[in-house]
């Protein structure tokens, strides 16, 4: 089970996952990844990650999936707050080095605003 | 203990329960029972979508036992024989823009587990894991 929540903040888009990124959860976010990134006010991203409990590889290629759009239109898509258990499957698959990745939401919005 | 799933990713999240329950049942620290059900999530994915035909029903077997300082995990299925740990190893080196997409499932068992090997045995793919608790 995955909630997805839009917010704006500040002039940056930000998305709330909530729940599960899993291979039951993955097509509905790349889904909902890829029609935000569709719109043209939505520039750069924030994948909130603070109550996203669980997150498996299929949930990995949804990032990178978000991430080679972005950057095909010069944007970027960060990661913010990951739980421990989120933060060692990032490091591990070696998407700490490609992905920024904030310890909270505040700090993303501080450095991408800046 | 022993359960049996259906071929279906909306299995994911009862296979975490099991996996959750195990984990109580023999007070297994947070974080081995986290990195367990990430291995056989990753491993089970694999299985519904690549070892079974689409719409093809199935079965998935797991069974969870603690072997002293230790805890074993087995996942069997009758799909046809596919050894998971065959597969090359993921890029995880280039830049977003030329990163391959896929194959980091096995990469994370791999890093998680302590011990991983593939049986072909009484037409059934067999996967045994080991994750060490000291």
């Amino acid at each position: 089970m995955l909630n997805i929540k839009d917010q704006k903040e500040n002039g940056t888009w930000i998305c709330a996952l909530e729940g599960r990124l899993d291979g039951n959860t993955s097509e509905q976010a790349d889904k909902h990844l890829s029609e935000l990134a569709g719109k043209d006010e939505v520039t750069d991203l924030i994948l909130d990650l603070s109550s996203l409990d669980y997150l498996s590889s299929a949930g990995l290629r949804v990032f990178l999936m978000a991430s080679k759009r972005a950057k095909s239109k010069q944007r970027q898509v960060v990661l913010a707050a990951p739980n421990d258990g989120v933060k060692q499957v990032l490091t591990i698959s070696g998407f700490s080095s490609i992905l920024q990745i904030y310890p909270d939401r505040a700090t993303a919005l501080d450095t991408l605003g800046s | 203990m022993q359960q049996d799933f259906g071929n279906s990713l909306a299995q994911l999240e009862p296979l975490a329960k099991t996996v959750q329950e195990f984990g109580q049942q023999e007070v297994l620290p947070k974080a081995v029972t986290g990195t367990l059900n990430l291995a056989l999530d990753e491993l089970f994915t694999n299985i519904v979508q690549h070892g079974y035909a689409p719409g093809e029903k199935g079965q998935i077997s797991l069974q969870l036992t603690r072997k002293g300082d230790a805890v074993e995990a087995i996942l069997q299925d009758h799909a046809p024989a596919y050894n998971p740990f065959d597969a090359p190893e993921p890029d995880r080196h280039s830049p977003v823009e030329s990163r391959p997409i896929g194959g980091l499932g096995v990469h994370l068992v791999k890093e998680l587990m302590d011990h991983w090997e593939y049986r072909r045995d009484h037409h059934q793919n067999t996967v045994i894991l080991r994750k060490n608790l000291a």
